[in-house]
């Protein structure tokens, strides 16, 4: 390992190079709006607000298990309490972060590999390395670039502890990793890294790492013991084969563009396989050719830190691979450098093994990064479209609820890509369109729902189903607005859609009529009193009609109550008639009593689309300081 | 070490060029939505999708989608139709494909929840199911007319969905 040898002055401005390698790959994720769990942690301010233990909710355990009080507390807490749902202040911070780290590995690595210019190129690969992707757009995923920064800071002052042999520097080290914590459960590993680091460049001060490792046991225990495990299968650990399938699956991914045939093209899937399966062969056969401790730190930082998600068997997700293909890059940063400096070594002829390891360095780099950046532009490119298009229903939803009201929302044409962005994570609360989280306004227009397809641990779809009949009622009573997603535009056609509800309803079959529901009104005739407590008062005779029967042998059905005043004169006869004709003659003789009372339907109605029904009392009565006619209390009246 | 920080902060450079954007579908330009109800639902059209109230999969070739088993559409009732017959059709296509499977399907269909006569078909083709409406249930503004087939193809590893016709348009006249 040789000296760094670049004039004082220009280092600076070196390690903002890969700041700006990482902002012309990404800078599209500016264009993403908010994402899945984004809403929830948008959303916490307002049940904190609604909570009567506002800090307990902060700090309450998420998803599997977690308490990330930087990266997802304050992070989203405090930037949507200045910003709201403005998304840009967002991706600055994550952004900015992320150019710290990226400034932080170009020295660690130049440190690591004796090159500047290897540190500088890995750190570069690492800005470029679609494993960042989800990181950079989703900022829920920030938890991962802050940790990166923490740690590799952390890394940062432990070698200038043992550079200068400050204090100063171990102290502010122990901070820094003591934070990680608050970014992501990953700084656990950090004790490895820091034991490796020592054990290369100052093994004398190894009983500097004590602490890290009573730090990292304590907090390892306090996680297992204290934190609630989440019950999610998502979250369940594997600790079987799938521990190796899924190192397997991960070694690939952090080859660059390996998984471009799933993000951009199906047809590029095996070009994108092979490149990895070249790379992982040439770092390789360079590990074996270096055996350098550089290249064994290198392969120590991709799997301390992928070593905790591994046996997260139903979660394989690339973006673990964030801060483990630093490691990676490292690697290939100074494979590249390396090659690139074997053709400038020997030239005695044009064509040297030197000028053709150059050659392979350039076209391995070119090909890494070119398929990187197209990987993650498609990507961002297809969440910036889904999340766009979210906004859209979010904010129309928001100015149909302007200046308060609670109308409902039945939202016609979500797809799944949609629905998927967010759905389920409350979006419509976090923007305050619903007085409360239990209280949902925001409904798919019925029918629409089907073939969406939601995720069982996260409620289900059943919170977005709202039944025709309620739908149709509330468009009737104009307490109802319908959207219509039509690709990137929300139209209002509540208009369009109240006709066709009425449609809806009119051509299903009504069996049963719940009299104190006022949404029951239009299948009542005449005689009946306004709706009380969940009843109706007939008066002497009273009309409603109801689907007929689909197959003889059924019965109507009449539940009710027989207050003392009906019968006060005398047992009442109650006489119930179908399309005219008499099904039976009920008669009440017992005062305040449940009324329930069945007639078989005549086979000739079967098949009919709708009958008459007829209820009629022998005298009706008048409480005190009552002027109407009272005959007795319906409640329900059924066809089965 | 200076040629590669010229060279990266070039490549820099052609990385911040912007990434060619999707291209967009070349559909035929729709005249934009009046707000209307339709009684005539061609299936392309994307006006119409509010319509189609159940059991129809995406809009294939620009020009007709997949059913399941069963689905349903809400149709405005046609200017006049109190005062004159009134029919529902239906323009499909039965593939072999579902007939090589289910030998023969049959047809049921209702309309504002009054069955209309069935049709079973035990040929493929292009065919078109009429029926009158009962003028009991011509009232409102619109109707909702929901088709049944006895039997439909099921998913498939290789295409997970429910499939029954092939349908061009559904009307009401």
């Amino acid at each position: 390992m040789s000296a760094p040898t670049a004039p004082s002055r220009t280092r600076p401005l070196l390690y903002l190079l890969p700041a700006l390698v990482c902002l012309a790959a990404f800078y599209p994720a500016f264009q993403v709006w908010f994402l899945r769990d984004d809403f929830r942690w948008l959303g916490l301010r307002h049940l904190m607000a609604e909570s009567a233990t506002p800090w307990a909710t902060m700090l309450a355990p998420y998803a599997q298990g977690t308490i990330r009080v930087l990266s997802e507390r304050v992070f989203f807490v405090g930037l949507s309490s200045l910003f709201d749902m403005n998304a840009f202040p967002f991706h600055a911070v994550v952004f900015l972060t992320q150019f710290a780290s990226l400034a932080l590995a170009a020295k660690l690595g130049g440190k690591l590999t004796g090159s500047r210019a290897a540190g500088i190129v890995g750190a570069c690969l690492w800005a470029v390395s679609p494993r960042l992707a989800v990181p950079m757009y989703w900022t829920s995923a920030y938890n991962q670039i802050l940790c990166a920064f923490l740690l590799l800071a952390a890394l940062a002052c432990l070698d200038r502890h043992l550079e200068t042999g400050k204090s100063a520097w171990l102290v502010a080290q122990y901070l820094l990793f003591l934070l990680s914590f608050g970014a992501l459960e990953l700084g656990v590993v950090y004790p490895v890294i820091a034991l490796v680091w020592v054990w290369m460049f100052g093994r004398d001060k190894w009983k500097s790492t004590i602490g890290l490792w009573l730090i990292a046991i304590a907090f390892a225990v306090g996680q297992l013991t204290l934190i609630p495990k989440s019950t999610s299968p998502v979250y369940q650990m594997f600790f079987d084969g799938r521990l190796l399938t899924n190192l397997g699956d991960y070694i690939v991914w952090a080859m660059g563009p390996a998984r471009i045939g799933y993000m951009v093209d199906e047809s590029l899937r095996w070009y994108g396989f092979a490149f990895a399966g070249l790379l992982i062969a040439a770092l390789g056969l360079y590990a074996i050719a270096r055996r350098d401790r550089a290249i064994l730190f290198c392969g120590v930082w991709f799997m301390a830190f992928l070593a905790p998600v591994l046996p997260l068997a139903n979660h394989v997700s690339d973006y673990y691979l964030a801060i483990p293909s630093l490691g990676v890059c490292w690697a290939l940063g100074w494979m590249l450098t390396d090659f690139w400096r074997l053709g400038h070594t020997v030239q005695p002829r044009l064509w040297t093994r030197g000028r053709a390891m150059q050659l392979i360095g350039m076209l391995l780099g070119a090909c890494f990064v070119i398929g990187s950046v197209w990987e993650i532009r498609e990507t961002i490119a297809y969440y910036a479209e889904q999340t766009n298009r979210l906004k859209a229903v979010v904010q129309s939803v928001q100015s149909a609820h302007q200046n308060g009201s609670d109308k409902l929302i039945l939202l016609h044409g979500v797809d799944n890509d949609l629905f998927g962005a967010g759905f389920q994570d409350d979006p419509f609360y976090t923007a305050g369109s619903a007085k409360s989280v239990n209280r949902p306004l925001v409904y798919l227009a019925p029918g629409s729902e089907e073939g969406l397809s939601a995720r069982a641990d996260l409620g289900g779809i059943s919170r977005y189903v709202i039944a025709p009949d309620r739908a149709a009622r509330a468009l009737d009573l104009d307490q109802a607005v319908v959207l219509q997603v039509a690709g990137p535009d929300v139209i209002d056609v509540t208009a369009k859609y109240r006709a066709i509800a009425r449609a809806q309803r009119a051509a299903m079959r009504r069996t049963s009529a719940d009299l104190g529901d006022p949404g029951s009104a239009d299948l009542l005739g005449t005689g009946w009193y306004p709706p009380e407590n969940g009843f109706r008062w007939m008066a002497k005779t009273a009309t409603l009609r109801l689907s007929a029967p689909q197959k003889a042998g059924e019965k109507i059905y009449i539940d009710g109550y027989v207050p003392a005043g009906a019968i006060a004169g005398g047992p009442l006869a109650l006489t119930v008639r179908v399309n005219g004709a008499v099904m039976g003659v009920q008669v009440l003789t017992k005062a305040n009593a449940m009324l329930g009372i069945a007639f078989l339907l005549p086979p000739g109605i079967a098949g009919q689309k709708e009958i008459a029904i007829q209820l009629e009392v022998s005298r009706t009565f008048r409480p005190p300081n009552d002027a109407r006619d009272l005959g007795i209390i319906l409640s329900r009246i059924a066809i089965r | 070490m200076r040629r590669l920080i010229v060279g990266l902060m070039l490549f820099a450079l052609v990385l911040a060029a912007p990434s060619c954007k999707r291209k967009k579908k070349a559909g035929s330009a729709q005249p934009p939505d009046d707000g209307k109800l339709k009684s005539v639902l061609l299936m392309a059209d994307p006006r119409a999708t509010i319509q189609l109230l159940s059991g129809f999969h995406a809009v294939e070739n620009d020009a007709w989608r997949w059913t399941q088993g069963k689905f349903a559409v809400s149709l405005k009732i046609p200017d006049g139709a109190a005062a004159r017959p009134t029919v529902v059709e239906m323009k499909f296509t039965l593939p072999q494909v579902i007939l090589d499977k289910l030998k023969s399907v049959t047809l049921t269909a209702t309309v504002g929840g009054v069955p209309l006569q069935t049709e079973s078909y035990t040929k493929a083709g292009d065919y078109t199911f009429r029926r009158e409406v009962p003028p009991s249930v011509i009232k409102g503004e619109a109707l909702t007319v929901e088709f049944a087939l006895d039997k439909a193809y099921p998913p498939t590893p290789q295409d997970e969905r429910e499939l029954g016709l092939i349908v061009q348009s559904i009307g009401l006249q």
